[in-house]
């Protein structure tokens, strides 16, 4: 087994992807190196399962000549159960075509040889070679050395002087043309024939010219004497049998060593160029020179190869629109580009001239350099670049050699695309990708297209295993975080270069509606939140809200927060006033104190990242943090704040105060003002939302009921959703018209209408914390999870989390509409993309090896034995060993013979009947080889009576049988 | 069926009476016999003057019926072959006159020698087994089997049998010279009586019908009619071969391996009787891309349905 050259630079190719996204971290490109490298280690596979039982065999025509080039004939037998596929015969001439051997079947395939020496020749280096699958690796398989006999040239001389030659048989011969004399045949028109030898009537028939010969047999007798046995006197005599054979003459031969009695006729040629042959060294076996692999010529060409390269371009073309910071305008003006290319391709051209390719690629070469790579950053450049290339691959013709670089640029493409992208749209594509580059790997290496039929189910099977092995490569391929330093963009500082020109998800502190247009979701981690003690192993997880800021006034648009100042007591400590709005908090060493009563609820650590905001993240209202450097203070909105933004991210504690608790509770005066300031209203024209409330309400007196009511209404009867068509939506318009949405106008809906039944709220922005990991115990938080949700004051229960918002992944039951399914399906797939493909990180395996663990799959396998499936599943197992049974059966319950069992003990042996063969034949085989065992013709008879003439052997015939097999084993 | 198998003549006496009088070529002589008990025809393709004629005439005498010869020339008529209707001027009627077709055995003597109307006539006849001359219908005599003989067809002034009609042949024997021994053989026994006049029939006409039924009760398994039919598909996906195997060819095949097993005196068929079959019931139904006028050299047929037989799984 050897790579090609294609292999050699698939490896390298893997390897490259394999470093880019080890030192970029991104997952789609770990992706298509696990694709790639399961290629690779399938092509093995499959390589060597291929050509497993395969056998072959040389047969030479009964005529071959010393230097002259022949043909060969190869019979190729498969005895395993599947097609051996692509299988060449490959000599010291070079390959003969690729061929598939159907499953315990042969093919003949015909073989071009050269014999370099006279005599007997012995080819040691004959081979088979196998491309299957994909023309990664050469499979090989050798093939048993051939003895060969090659005779002397015997080329059309004349008599040579020195030879004897009866002077007739010169006269007479004169090459068969002349027209007396006993009819020969006929045989084609040769130039140099005389006109008037041309038979009419058969030439009108034939449809060509035919001559019809006559042959003139003169009297005489020839003998050839041989001068001696090196290979010139040879060739001399053996010219001069041939002249006097064909003039028809009596030939014989004396020589060293050598004589044959004279007669006439080819046979007699034929014995006189085999003497000739095996005369002095002749007889004695040399080596002739090994196979000689073909050179790669590239890619076996064929239309429908084109046609798949055009399919895949225009994949790749598709692919480009998931690259956000390609404009989807400029991707669209390039279409009508694409048929064009098509069309082009189909006819064959007129294509621009070279000249016009050269001085476009130097422009685009000169704009890359000089504008695009610093305007537009490296990465986008790229794209430009493999944009450009594919083009140009576009409106050249491809020449053979050059398919394979078409694909390469394809590839590279793909890979960028791979690169610049977190889209789950980029899933299908990729899926279509692989099925194209399997199929163009097929057809690269010579299977056949006219039968696609044939060999399309094992490329189905082959890309089915890649996906199994694939996903594998792609789970346990280790993450090294600390790889990505090595990444020379990063080093060198090119990635921030790149220009991010559309929003993605993120905590902002500031809320505006519509802002943002189309949201990204953003895999960036933001945090990891310890919960102490964690949560009980196996148990329900809850999502965290981890609270940030809050704002309470509302503009019809955009939310603030105006400071409002007022007197408060530091924890053990004097009365004191705010500063626009601030309260100092109380610290002593790293430990800051809020002022709170009761007893603190459950603990935090905060494992902040890098984020330009100075705002505390806290689970609910603060007891206690720990850890954060510096002064911090606290609002009448209960966010806390610290001196500097956290742009080299942060550790902290956080000690959640008791419900209904809040830093702001001993505030002087404070509760009544912000809780007025909480009522505040927008304009409400024409009464729409005043009447929804109201309709929303009907019937309910408490605070709390119509706060549930207005949450879960909100909940059951709006859709979640990132996009945005580019228009500033208003509150209005969501309540009323687009009825979806991102977070904020939930919460912001939920806020202004619980402010209209008279609920004072405020708007809190923060993270839902909702992916544990297992194996670090905390929980993930990246800024895909920022949210946004209400805070209302209830009485009695102090302010209370409402969280409006639908959630993401599940199903409502109110949403009935079928796009409104879809979408949710569709935002349900974009969760599980991010967050089970593109966020896959080193703690997010270890979390997924640790599920996978074994006691925990056989706790699951006991749940599942214990729950209705355990009752199930003994059926499910009965009626799978039924079918299994009812299958094998008739395998199990035919009776095999003595015979049967004879030639399983002979194969066992080494002698294996060929899959052509018929018992009779292969038991004469048998006993022609060794005598001994010709017991085996016996049993054969025995075997045709008892399976071809339906009698039933009596007792004393299966004796008998036995007795002749136990001989036969005993003498193997 | 073991009745018929005590009853019915044996055919060995046959093989053997005109194996005394064809030295040296006991293939040829069975596969005439095979082709005899099939219900099928004959075509003897080989140079002339190696006993074609003489294989005809021997095997008509050993079961005495009735023989007949045409030597087929380029100027013979159809009616030459099947008879006509003369006018008898006292009844002032139409009288029959049968030709030499009707005859048990009937030897047509170098077929491609005549014009092609000529053998299309004898070919209808050989199809239908009756014979229609204005407007009646004269059915030919059973059992009926025609041994046709030919030159190669590369030798001069032939008309070559399209391959429609070569197909309703059911086997093309090549006979090939004698070997040594048994020409010297052939030389010294010439003056000995054992030629195919004095033969004397060693079965009768009725014994005849009665092999050919027994042809009909050969058992054949199903894994030996699914052999045959993947060696003719085979024969239809080769490489080389423009025109493959008919269903008429396959149905011929396993009439012929059936007509093997009766000659070797088994009731059932085994693999090997297809294989041996293969070659003559085969080679001249397929058109191969070297072939010349339309029609495959004996040789590279024969070789194609070799490469065939070495490349179909056996049974």
């Amino acid at each position: 087994m050897r790579p090609t050259r294609l292999g050699v630079f698939t490896v390298l190719l893997a390897g490259f992807t394999l470093f880019a996204a080890g030192s970029t971290g991104n997952n789609l490109l770990y992706l298509l190196f696990a694709a790639t490298a399961s290629a690779l280690v399938l092509s093995v596979v499959a390589g060597r399962l291929n050509l497993r039982g395969v056998s072959a065999r040389v047969e030479a025509p009964s005529q071959v000549f010393r230097d002259a080039p022949f043909s060969a004939r190869v019979f190729v037998e498969n005895a395993s159960s599947s097609a051996a596929r692509l299988v060449r015969p490959v000599g010291p001439l070079g390959a003969a075509a690729a061929f598939d051997v159907p499953p315990r079947g042969a093919f003949a395939a015909d073989l071009r040889l050269a014999l370099p020496a006279r005599g007997l020749n012995r080819l040691e280096g004959l081979r088979l070679e196998s491309l299957y699958p994909f023309g990664f690796f050469t499979t090989r398989r050798a093939l048993p050395p051939v003895d060969l006999l090659a005779l002397p040239k015997a080329g059309p001389g004349r008599a040579a002087g020195s030879l004897e030659a009866d002077p007739r048989a010169r006269t007479a011969g004169g090459g068969g043309k002349a027209r007396e004399g006993e009819f020969f045949g006929p045989r084609h028109y040769d130039r140099g024939d005389d006109a008037r030898l041309i038979h009419w009537k058969l030439t009108a028939k034939a449809g060509r010219p035919v001559v019809a010969e006559y042959a003139t047999a003169p009297e005489g007798r020839v003998m050839v004497r041989l001068d001696g046995v090196d290979d010139a006197s040879i060739e001399r005599a053996a010219s001069a049998c041939r002249f006097h054979v064909e003039a028809g003459a009596e030939t014989g031969l004396v020589g060293p060593g050598v004589e044959v009695a004279p007669a006439r006729g080819r046979r007699q040629l034929d014995a006189l160029l085999r003497a000739l042959a095996l005369a002095g060294d002749g007889a004695t076996p040399r080596a002739a020179p090994g196979a000689r692999s073909a050179p790669d010529e590239g890619a076996a060409d064929s239309r429908e190869l084109r046609r798949l390269m055009l399919f895949g371009g225009a994949l790749v073309y598709l692919a480009l629109f998931l690259i956000d910071d390609l404009s989807t305008a400029s991707l669209l003006a390039f279409l009508p580009l694409v048929p064009l290319g098509f069309w082009l391709h189909e006819r064959g051209g007129p294509f621009p001239p070279r000249s016009v390719w050269n001085a476009l690629s130097l422009a685009m070469l000169g704009y890359l350099m000089l504008f695009d790579w610093r305007r537009s950053g490296v990465a986008l450049a790229n794209a430009h670049l493999l944009g450009y290339l594919l083009i140009n691959r576009l409106f050249n013709p491809w020449p053979r050699k050059e398919l394979r670089q078409v694909v390469l640029i394809l590839y590279l493409a793909f890979f960028l695309v791979s690169g610049l992208t977190i889209s789950p749209w980029y899933f299908p594509l990729f899926v279509a990708w692989l099925v194209f580059l399997g199929a163009w790997l097929a057809l690269q290496s010579g299977a056949d297209p006219r039968a696609a039929r044939d060999w399309a189910p094992a490329l189905g099977r082959l890309l089915a295993a890649g996906a199994a092995l694939g996903t594998v490569l792609f789970l346990v391929v280790p993450r090294v975080e600390g790889l990505r330093r090595f990444n020379p963009f990063v080093a060198s500082g090119m990635d921030k270069l790149q220009i991010r020109s559309s929003a993605v998800t993120g905590f902002t502190d500031q809320v505006t509606l519509g802002n943002f247009g189309t949201l990204r979701r953003s895999p960036a981690r933001a945090m990891r939140l310890r919960p102490e003690p964690a949560p009980a192993p196996g148990g329900v997880i809850p999502d965290v809200y981890v609270r940030g800021a809050a704002f309470d006034v509302f503009d019809g648009r955009a939310w603030t927060k105006v400071p409002l100042d007022f007197r408060y007591r530091l924890v053990g400590g004097r009365m004191l006033s705010t500063r626009g709005g601030r309260a100092l908090v109380r610290r002593a060493g790293d430990m800051m104190t809020f002022p709170s009563t009761g007893a603190p609820g459950p603990l935090y650590q905060v494992e902040l990242y890098p984020m330009q905001v100075s705002i505390v993240f806290t689970v609910g209202a603060p007891s206690e943090i720990d850890g954060v450097s510096g002064a911090a203070w606290y609002d009448h909105t209960d966010s806390v704040y610290a001196s500097g933004s956290f742009s080299a991210g942060g550790r902290y504690r956080v000690v959640t105060a008791p419900p209904g608790a809040e830093p702001t509770d001993g505030a002087e005066g404070l509760r009544a003002r912000a809780l007025a300031r909480a009522l505040i209203l927008p304009d409400d024209p024409g009464g729409k939302e005043a009447a929804l409330v109201a309709r929303w309400t009907k019937g309910l007196t408490e605070p709390k009921a119509k706060a549930d009511a207005i949450a879960s209404r909100l909940r059951r009867e709006y859709a979640y959703s990132l996009r945005s068509d580019g228009m500033h939506t208003s509150l209005t318009d969501f309540l009323f018209t687009t009825r979806r949405g991102n977070c904020e106008y939930f919460a912001t809906a939920a806020a202004i209408l619980m402010r209209r039944a008279g609920i004072p709220t405020r708007l809190v922005t923060g993270f839902r914390a909702s992916d544990w990991n297992e194996w670090g115990r905390f929980y993930d938080v990246r800024q895909s999870e920022a949210h946004a949700w209400t805070e209302a004051w209830l009485p009695e229960r102090g302010w209370t989390l409402y969280d409006a918002t639908p959630s993401e992944s599940g199903l409502s039951a109110a949403a009935d509409e079928f796009s409104r399914r879809l979408d949710r399906w569709a935002d349900m797939l974009q969760t599980r993309w991010y967050s089970s493909v593109i966020g896959y990180d080193q703690y997010s395996q270890r979390d997924a090896f640790l599920r996978l663990s074994f006691a925990r799959f056989f706790e699951r396998l006991r749940l599942l034995l214990e729950s209705g499936l355990g009752g199930a599943l003994p059926w499910v197992l009965g009626a799978g060993l039924l079918g299994w049974g009812l299958r094998a059966a008739p395998a199990a319950f035919k009776k095999t013979d003595e015979y049967e069992r004879a030639e399983r003990a002979l194969a066992r042996a080494g002698l294996k009947r060929r899959p052509w063969q018929t018992p009779r034949e292969f038991a004469g085989d048998v006993a022609r080889e060794r005598p001994e065992l010709a017991a085996l013709t016996d049993l054969a008879e025995a075997h045709y009576r008892r399976r071809y003439s339906g009698a039933v052997a009596d007792a004393d015939e299966r004796r008998r049988a036995a007795a002749l097999l136990a001989q036969l084993k005993s003498r193997l | 069926m073991s009745t018929a198998k005590t009853s019915a003549p044996s055919v060995q006496p046959l093989i053997d009476s005109v194996a005394r009088v064809f030295v040296g070529k006991p293939d040829a002589v069975k596969l005439t016999v095979m082709t005899l008990l099939a219900r099928g025809h004959l075509l003897i393709e080989d140079v002339p003057g190696i006993g074609k004629t003489l294989l005809g005439v021997a095997l008509a005498r050993a079961f005495g019926v009735t023989f007949r010869r045409i030597q087929f020339t380029n100027d013979l008529l159809p009616s030459d072959i099947l008879g006509l209707s003369v006018f008898d001027p006292k009844e002032a009627s139409f009288d029959f006159k049968p030709g030499p077709i009707f005859s048990h055995v009937l030897l047509a003597d170098e077929i491609n020698r005549s014009t092609p109307k000529t053998q299309s006539a004898l070919l209808e006849a050989m199809s239908e087994g009756q014979v229609t001359i204005d407007g009646k219908t004269h059915a030919l005599p059973d059992p009926f089997l025609v041994i046709a003989t030919q030159n190669p067809v590369e030798y001069h002034g032939t008309f070559p049998l399209p391959e429609a009609q070569l197909d309703r042949f059911l086997m093309r024997v090549r006979i090939g010279y004698p070997s040594h021994a048994d020409e010297l053989r052939i030389l010294r026994e010439r003056d000995r009586p054992a030629t195919a006049e004095d033969m004397r029939p060693v079965l009768s006409r009725e014994e005849v019908l009665a092999l050919q039924a027994r042809v009909d009760e050969i058992r054949v398994d199903e894994a030996i009619l699914d052999y045959a039919v993947r060696l003719a598909e085979a024969s239809r996906a080769g490489k080389g071969v423009r025109l493959g195997l008919s269903p008429r060819g396959t149905l011929a095949l396993a009439r012929a391996a059936r007509a093997n097993a009766v000659l070797e005196g088994r009731d059932h068929c085994v693999p090997d009787d297809v294989k041996t079959v293969a070659a003559p019931v085969a080679a001249h139904r397929l058109l191969l891309d070297t072939s010349l006028y339309g029609v495959a050299r004996v040789d590279e047929a024969e070789q194609a349905v070799m490469d065939l037989l070495h490349t179909v799984r056996a049974p």
